[in-house]
Parts: structure tokens; C-alpha cells; sequence
């Protein structure tokens, strides 16, 4: 995850490095009833890794990665374990193909709204419009299926 | 800037919690969020939602394993910080929260399971797994798996266990409903040689039982730490 983010194995490991030494400074603070400790771990880790990339401003490019992850839902099916992954699976499913592709594609990358734009050929205003309406459905389909559990 | 869309967030700051969490700030902007981050804790509480909405899908990623020497340098940093711990200045919060804990619970052990909590694991495999352990919030443990599969903890807290009592280290497989024994769980940490399950998925548990652990080869007293093992 993080090597995906920051696009060059080194900068990878700092981001790893100093996550760890982050959870174990941190660990007392991490609060059971606040959340998952699998999000909150998450969170340590890409924060750390979108810090460093956006630092870098990828200066270097650094080693292109084989594009094995399918930037869609479906590379999500096989991972679906929990409650939780099951729920963003499927109302990742319900938004608008093209408004699912830039927030997968966003995430799983650790990319701007300007970077986004430039990979996919879209004009950064739509971009930025689409992800943020494409986030509020989300919100709106997870809440409502925790409602309805 | 997009107020105006017909369908819009009603909290801008939950519109920049979002899009924090999601990564697509440039640098200004996450400093600004940061800043945010500090002083406003609705803002903060949007940011925690939204990291539990969203991290499900770091799952699809799929992990690439870190150099060896990665794993030397956090052992080193470790240490560390470790010995800074050990300077008999201020006693470190997690210690006394364990201590508290453990206090607690000679007066009312049934309340133990229900203070079940996490037992976190990070997995960047095949190298080293780092796991805290921790009751309701305070660490008692980190382990870690060594690139030989080799599962080392060491106590963080230093819990108390009670006295006539010993802590007792379970593996749980993905999908398996009897977890296994991996022997008693001294206070001070202890290492469980390769051989054990560490796959994505698999659970840690550690029970409180009779002083020499469970006469059953099952645990017979309460789950004080569980959780997952979990890849980066």
C-alpha cells in the first residue's frame, strides 16, 4: 500500500518505518470505542505515505508499478471478509462508473486531484466534483445500510 | 468553490475530511487539514468516519514485501525508544493504564471479557508482522513475525498479571473455530518458534488461566486481547 503511494521502494520503507514507530508511540492512544483498529492503522499508514509522496512531489517518478491492481470494485471481491468490506463493496457498486473509477483510482494511488485529472484526461473541476459527489453518495449508501443493520 | 452543486455536503469540513482521508489534497491543503485536524474535533470525528468508510479498500491492494533491512532499522528504533522508556523519570501512561487493568480485574475478573479489545497486527508479509496488544485501549503487548515465521512478543505495559494466574498465548486460523496453544504468555513477552500460522486473517488471543496455563488445551478463562492479523 504504502509502496504504491510513494512510487519508490526506500521512500516505502521510511513510510513503514516510521508507521510503526507512530503505533507503537501511539498505541496508548488509540481508543477501542472510537473505531476499528484495523482503519485506525490504515489511516497511520497512508497518512505517513501521502505526507512523504506529496513532499517528494514525485520529483522522481521512481519505479513504475505493474498495474496489478484492477481499479475497479471487482479487485475488491476476493479481500471482502468483513462486515465493513462488504458494505463499501457494494456501495461502491452503486455509484456512477465514471465517479467509483477516479475515487478507486485515487485511493488505491495515493493521487491528487490534479494528478487524477492528468491520468485520466478529465478537466481537474470535474474531477474535484465528481470524487466529492461520488464521496457523499458513498456516505449516504453506508449509512443507510448501517441503518438498515 | 463547489457550494453551489445541487448535491453538495451540508459541513464543508466534512467535504475536506473526505477528501483528506481519500488523498487527493496537495500539500497546502493536507497542511491545512492537519491544522484543522488539531484544533476542531468535529472536524476529527469526520476524519475518524471516514477512515473507518474507507480503509476497507486498502484490502484490494495487494501487499508487496518490504526489504530485510527495513526490519532492522525499526528493531534498532525500537530499542531505542525502549530504553528511553526504561529511565525511571515518569512512569510511561501505559504502564499504570495496564497496571490499572490488571488491578481491576482481581476484584472482578467477570468483567474481563467484556473489556475485550484490540490486539492489533500489522502484516507486510513474508517479512516481520507487528501486533499491539492492548485492553480497553492501553498496550500490553507488540509482537512481531520474523521473516522465519518466527512470532516474537515483548511487553510494552508491563502488565501485572494476578497473582496464581498466568497469561496464555492462542493462534486462531482464519475460519477455524478451536484455536491452538501457543503456551504460556510470560509478562515480560516471550518467542513462539516458526511454524505457526501468520496468514492475513488469522487471530491472536491471549486468555487469562491457572498459573502453568489451561489444564484443557482449550482456553477455560477470558479473552483479555484479541485481533487480527492485518496486512500493510
Amino acid at each position: 500500500m504504502a509502496l504504491r503511494i510513494v512510487r519508490d521502494a526506500s521512500l516505502a520503507a521510511d513510510v513503514l518505518h516510521d508507521a510503526f514507530l507512530s503505533v507503537w508511540r501511539n498505541a496508548a492512544q488509540f481508543d477501542p470505542a472510537r473505531g476499528a483498529a484495523s482503519a485506525w492503522l490504515t489511516g497511520i499508514v497512508r497518512n505517513r505515505a501521502l505526507d512523504i509522496a506529496r513532499r517528494a512531489s514525485r520529483e522522481v517518478t521512481g519505479t513504475e508499478l505493474p498495474e496489478t491492481v484492477d481499479e475497479t470494485p471487482d479487485a475488491l471481491s476476493d479481500a471482502v471478509r468483513t462486515q465493513e468490506e462488504a458494505a463499501l463493496h457494494r456501495c461502491l457498486g452503486t455509484l456512477e462508473e465514471d465517479r467509483r473509477g477516479l475515487i478507486v483510482m485515487a485511493f488505491v494511488g495515493g493521487l491528487t486531484h490534479a494528478e487524477v485529472a492528468q491520468r485520466s484526461g478529465i478537466p481537474l473541476g470535474t474531477v474535484k466534483s465528481h470524487i466529492r459527489r461520488g464521496l457523499l453518495a458513498l456516505r449516504s449508501c453506508l449509512e443507510a445500510l448501517e441503518r438498515g443493520a | 468553490m463547489s457550494g453551489r452543486l445541487t448535491q453538495d455536503f451540508d459541513d464543508e469540513r466534512d467535504a475536506l475530511a473526505a477528501e483528506y482521508v481519500l488523498g487527493v489534497l496537495d500539500a497546502p491543503e493536507r497542511d491545512e487539514a492537519r491544522r484543522l485536524l488539531l484544533r476542531d474535533p468535529e472536524f476529527a470525528r469526520y476524519v475518524r468516519a471516514w477512515e473507518a468508510r474507507l480503509s476497507p479498500m486498502a484490502d484490494g491492494i495487494p501487499p508487496v514485501a518490504p526489504p530485510e533491512s527495513l526490519w532492522l532499522r525499526i528493531e534498532a528504533s525500537l530499542d531505542e525508544a525502549a530504553q528511553a522508556q526504561a529511565a525511571p523519570v515518569a512512569a510511561p501512561a501505559p504502564a499504570r493504564s495496564s497496571a490499572r487493568f490488571w488491578r481491576a480485574t482481581t476484584f472482578a475478573a467477570g468483567a474481563l471479557a467484556a473489556s475485550l479489545a484490540a490486539f492489533i497486527v500489522l502484516r507486510a508479509p513474508p517479512a516481520p508482522v507487528q501486533a499491539v496488544l492492548s485492553a480497553s485501549g492501553s498496550p500490553a503487548f507488540v509482537a512481531s513475525v520474523e521473516s522465519d515465521g518466527a512470532i516474537l512478543v515483548r511487553a510494552v505495559g508491563a502488565p501485572t498479571v494476578p497473582a496464581g494466574r498466568d497469561l496464555e498465548l492462542w493462534v486462531l486460523p482464519a475460519g477455524a473455530t478451536r484455536p491452538v496453544s501457543l503456551g504460556v504468555l510470560p509478562s515480560t513477552g516471550k518467542q513462539v518458534p516458526a511454524g505457526v500460522a501468520t496468514a492475513p486473517g488469522t487471530q491472536l488471543l491471549v486468555s487469562l488461566e491457572p498459573a502453568g496455563g489451561s489444564p484443557t488445551g482449550q482456553p477455560t478463562g477470558p479473552v483479555v486481547y484479541a485481533g487480527k492479523l492485518q496486512s500493510l
